[in-house]
């Protein structure tokens, strides 16, 4: 299936656009997504995923403006929105 | 949350005459402003325009929470600072502006940023919080404090071309820490900042600060504001709160 993703904050600054696709199997989830994208977007990595594979708990996350669990099943088509923490005052 | 009112006199009746005309605010929703007192954490070039609004506005008054002196950087946003106060602090110079375009206004000018040490304390003399510093901890200090105290904070951020924002109310919204379980090891100090888009932020949020206090209109509580003014895409999304939540949680 096709997942769009949308980043804001400093994860659109590294990987240098605000958009991106990705091809993922029936069944995947948030999590998977967010590990494909940072095994595909090697500037991305260290933002998304702690060293241990798991995704990092400071980015927002969002399937359609609804915030989401990681492991919330995604379905075709759906666009996740990924928002670093951003405190600029 | 109830916030106390206080009377309005002839000359602020006249000067505040044109936002009382606002259908739910009145003149009742003014009494309100004048009887509150606001915090703000930083009056950069995010906090800076906000206090300008509150204090055009009517609040009663206002704690500027800002250390440091006046550079050259900080001129191309921070409003309130002139470059007459170059190497003068920070908060002098933000309470002179103010206390300029309002005389009625009390302005308590602290010299020092919100931390572990003095959040506490601050939070306490305020009746509502803005949150407007470029650290997380911060911010995490003036949030731990606010849902102890159980006092709104209105949380404003920025970075680029983007800002968000969100009103907290402890007890019933997601605090900041629902958002951002942990420091997040990412985020700089030093950011990329014109001053229009920090304003922008700063314009929505005190308008949150004027609705919680008069009670009036639909605030972002439960919601995140997001901006983007490199493509002028807005976008307000809800936010859960985390049931284990070390800061609200249960
Ligand atoms: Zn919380």
């Amino acid at each position: 299936m096709k997942i769009t993703i949308e980043l804001w904050g400093q994860l659109k600054q590294v990987a240098g656009e605000s958009c991106l696709s990705l091809e993922l199997p029936e069944g995947a989830t948030v999590q998977d997504a967010i590990r494909l994208l940072a095994s595909q977007a090697v500037s991305l990595a260290s933002s998304l995923v702690e060293e241990d594979g798991t995704c990092r708990p400071s980015n927002l996350v969002f399937v359609n403006d609804h915030q989401i669990l990681l492991s919330d099943p995604l379905q075709d088509g759906n666009t996740i929105t990924l928002m670093s923490p951003i405190a600029g005052g | 949350m109830e916030f106390k009112s206080t009377p309005l006199n002839p000359e602020e009746k006249a000067t505040y005459e044109w936002q009382m005309w606002v259908e739910d605010f009145g003149e009742a929703g003014q009494e309100k402003l004048k009887g509150a007192t606001a915090l703000v954490s930083r009056c950069g070039g995010l906090g800076g325009p906000l206090c300008y609004h509150l204090a055009s506005a009517g609040f009663g008054k206002i704690i500027i929470a800002h250390a440091g002196h006046v550079k050259h950087s900080d001129l191309n946003r921070q409003i309130l600072m002139t470059h007459d106060w170059l190497g003068k602090p920070r908060a002098e110079s933000a309470a002179r502006r103010l206390r300029e375009l309002n005389p009625r206004l009390e302005v308590e000018a602290v010299p020092e940023n919100i931390s572990e040490e003095n959040a506490a304390d601050l939070v306490g003399k305020a009746d509502l919080v803005f949150d407007c510093a470029p650290l997380f901890s911060e911010r995490f200090a003036m949030n731990r404090e606010c849902v102890r105290q159980s006092k709104p904070m209105i949380e404003a951020a920025m970075f680029d071309l983007e800002g968000q924002i969100t009103t907290i109310l402890p007890g019933e919204t997601p605090c900041l820490s629902c958002l951002y379980p942990a420091d997040p090891p990412q985020w700089k100090r030093e950011f990329p900042v014109f001053g229009a888009v920090s304003s922008i932020a700063a314009s929505i949020a005190a308008m949150e600060g004027i609705k919680v206090v008069s009670g009036f209109g639909e605030t972002l509580a439960g919601k995140l504001l997001c901006y983007d003014a490199r493509t002028m895409n807005f976008r307000r999304v809800p936010i859960k709160r985390n049931p284990e939540c070390p800061i609200c949680g249960n």
